[in-house]
């Protein structure tokens, strides 16, 4: 049986840029072309796994990388790897933000791509970089707040530090919340729906530890 | 795991646990009160019957959410909502019930159904304890809190200062990239700033800064650009290699050049939430300098819309400059008309009068607006500036063409008058009794309202040019008001007959006054060289094509 092979993309985010990050899904294979700086400037992650001070493997890596003088002679840069996980285009988009690339950035998003942009900027911690277009993503969207199917906006509004989202759901969940095997669960439309493994233990709670 | 508890705060299943104890607590003290043999809730004399029928009731909503009054504390698949619901719905079915019992010879058992009311009001207020969460309890703190910084706290925040001596000028270095490559430096006679920025970011924002630091660039900048040692490229920011340095030779405002500089680095944490409109214009400056207009535009919503309701409003003449730098066509053609009509000429400037009483105001235009969009004034040095830059010399400016409808309007307006100027006893412009005596009544009268309402308007004064310190708009209202005197007094008594036929002078007045308006144009981009922007859509799929 034939196999179909990935799709494979280029996406320079940064034309001058020091770094690649390779993000390899069952059916595309994507290289971004970033700034080490900028990551570094926007992502606490970025910083802790790139920066001056790290001993990681990456860091190390990519300073040996940069004192070669064939880095810029021969094109190949050095390369590390992204969350198999995460959406290529949600990726794509929180790295044009962290590179100040405005004319490459969706200015409308759906939920679930707001949700994939969530999970990536909690996963990097750089929510903060993201103004001002996580107002302008999350503005169209807040009338869902309290509809069913929408429960992720807790997730989204607690990455993205939206107080008056995030108080109010947390308010109507610990109103309709029920434990299902020892796990926090809200009632949505008569069926249990748990709640996002991306959420802080903190915020749900700690009966789940003592269950 | 994050602490909740820093901040006495419950997290959600901490709240539901706890007033889920109370709720449960307040069940079982309202379902045994039934259990008892005298009557609980009976108000009309103590019948049983009432209590029956509120222990049926319960027991039934109990057991259709499998809840058990005797339960030490709340049921895993319980909801708090759900059961306040459900016993809402059975509190209802209680008072429907008691409110049928026939007694015979007594008052109905209306009240006995009170208890019902007030149980299920002390477990609504029982889940009115629920509180929302608050970011704050969870080590992260509002966004709000952050963001709303001043314009002066935004740099004061972020820059470093420094006085070598007293007298000398204030040291000033902003870290902008703390890997940067290149520096900016910026001097005035009372600050030196320095800059520290990529330029990999210069140069992916900016095509003016993509010119400047080319390989092949002449600009002058450059030429100031001094390659001090090698450049540094890489992360270590420890290395003694020295960086670029760019001498800007435009004096640039230190807080506008600070935050278009962040906001091409995407350091965007600390840049205020809304700028007044008066430092919105400074930055709108500096990118249009730098071409950059494109990095601004996802804060438009925050720095710019809010400030769209003046538009045309006095005070915001600015407008202009906004829609020339986001290339806003529409706005840019209907703010050059408008400013066109009401704008005056003083000083070789182009300004408009907010208020004349009882203190005089007036507003000039931003010195950011090129003058060939102002137009040409007296001033020799203005006009060497509007030649060399004009796309067209045979195109009119907001000055020019304001001036050319202010003549034509005169000289329309001088046309009537002098027709009226009659000194013979043989011509008449009287159209009602051309043969009568009384015709040379209505010729002084008209002449007499034109000289006296010209000389009121101050448009006889300066022979057939326009006077520089009247707008259009005045001249336009100053002569309708004069065609309207005309019209009513000719149609009332002049020389004991009533003119009617003449008053068709005020009709031409009020033709050649709204010819003046229309003769303004609304003045398009394409000008001045300048295109209506093309907002190219960036949708999601388009993302990584």
């Amino acid at each position: 049986m034939a196999t179909t092979e990935p799709r494979v993309i280029h996406l320079d985010i940064c034309a001058y840029g020091d770094l690649e990050i390779a993000l390899t899904t069952s059916d595309i294979d994507v290289t971004y072309r970033v700034s080490s700086h900028q990551l570094c400037s926007g992502s606490p992650f970025f910083r802790a796994m790139l920066g001056p001070q790290s001993s990681f493997a990456e860091a190390s890596g990519l300073r040996s990388h940069q004192s070669s003088s064939a880095t810029e002679l021969n094109g190949s840069l050095f390369r590390i790897t992204a969350e198999e996980e995460h959406g290529p285009t949600a990726l794509a988009t929180v790295l044009y933000v962290l590179h100040g690339r405005a004319e490459n950035i969706p200015e409308s998003v759906t939920f679930e791509n707001l949700f994939e942009i969530a999970i990536i900027c909690d996963y990097y911690d750089c929510a903060a970089t993201m103004r001002p277009w996580d107002e302008i993503w999350m503005g169209p969207l807040r009338s869902l707040t309290s509809k069913p199917g929408y429960e992720n906006w807790l997730f989204i509004s607690w990455v993205f530090e939206d107080q008056d989202v995030f108080g109010k759901m947390t308010k109507t969940f610990s109103r309709n919340g029920v434990m299902v095997d020892g796990e926090f669960g809200v009632m949505v439309a008569g069926n249990v729906k748990r709640m996002d493994c991306h959420l802080p233990q903190g915020i749900i709670g700690t009966i789940m530890w003592n269950t | 795991m994050i602490n909740a508890y820093e901040n006495n705060s419950d997290a959600m299943a901490d709240q539901r646990d706890k007033i889920g104890q109370e709720v449960i607590t307040a069940c079982r003290d309202f379902y045994i009160k039934f259990e008892g043999s005298s009557s609980i809730s009976c108000r009309q004399g103590g019948y049983k019957e009432c209590d029956f029928i509120f222990f049926g009731a319960l027991h039934k909503a109990f057991k259709s959410i499998n809840l058990h009054p005797s339960d030490a504390e709340l049921q895993a698949h319980l909801a708090l909502d759900a059961i306040v619901k459900t016993i809402k719905s059975a509190m209802d079915e209680v008072k429907q019930s008691i409110n049928k019992i026939s007694v015979s010879g007594s008052s109905r058992h209306y009240i006995c159904g009170d208890p019902a009311d007030e149980f299920v009001w002390s477990l609504q207020t029982k889940l009115g304890g629920i509180e929302p969460l608050h970011l704050m309890s969870f080590s992260k703190k509002p966004a709000a809190l952050e963001a709303k910084s001043e314009w002066t706290a935004f740099l004061l925040k972020e820059a470093t200062f420094s006085s070598i001596q007293t007298t000398g000028p204030e040291i000033f270095r902003l870290s902008v990239c703390k890997y940067g490559d290149m520096e900016i430096v910026l001097k005035t006679n009372t600050i030196h700033a320095t800059y520290v920025v990529s330029s990999h970011q210069l140069r992916a924002g900016s095509p003016v800064f993509r010119d400047l630091l080319g390989q092949d660039s002449a600009f002058v900048e450059h030429n100031s650009c001094r390659y001090r040692q090698t450049p540094d490229s890489g992360l270590n920011a420890n290395s003694n290699r020295g960086h670029y340095q760019l001498q800007l030779k435009k004096d640039h405002d230190l807080a506008a050049l600070s935050i278009v500089l962040f906001i091409l680095h995407a350091r965007v944490q600390a840049l205020p939430e809304s700028v007044h409109f008066d430092n919105l214009i400074i930055i709108l400056a500096i990118c249009d300098y730098y071409d950059c207009s494109v990095v601004l535009q996802p804060w438009q919503g925050k720095w710019i819309e809010s400030w769209r309701k003046h538009l045309g409003s006095p005070g915001y003449e600015d407008w202009l400059y906004v829609s020339w730098v986001f290339r806003e066509d529409q706005t840019f053609q209907t703010l050059t008309k408008k400013l066109s009509e009401s704008g005056v000429v003083e000083d070789d400037e182009f300004v408009f009068i907010v208020k004349e009483e009882p203190v005089r105001d007036v507003k000039y235009l931003s010195k950011f607006i090129p003058q060939m969009i102002i137009g040409m004034t007296t001033n020799p040095k203005i006009q060497y500036h509007n030649i060399l830059t004009r796309i067209d010399n045979n195109t009119d400016a907001m000055i020019e063409q304001r001036n050319a409808a202010g003549e034509k309007m005169i000289q329309a307006f001088r046309d009537i008058y002098e027709q009226y100027n009659i000194d013979n006893d043989t011509t008449s412009r009287c159209r009602t009794m051309p043969h009568s005596n009384t015709r040379k009544i209505c010729d002084r009268y008209i002449y007499g309202e034109l000289h006296l309402g010209f000389k009121a308007a101050r448009l006889l004064a300066d022979g057939l040019s326009f006077r520089s310190d009247i707008s259009i708009n005045r001249a336009v209202a100053d002569l309708n008001k004069l065609s309207t005197v005309l019209r009513l007094n000719l149609n009332c008594n002049i020389g004991g007959y009533i003119h009617s036929s003449c008053s068709v002078i005020s009709t031409e007045l009020t033709r050649i006054a709204q010819n003046a308006l229309t003769d303004i144009k609304p003045l398009p981009l394409t000008t001045f060289g300048r295109k209506q922007a093309e907002k190219q859509v960036v949708t999601w799929n388009s993302v990584l094509a």
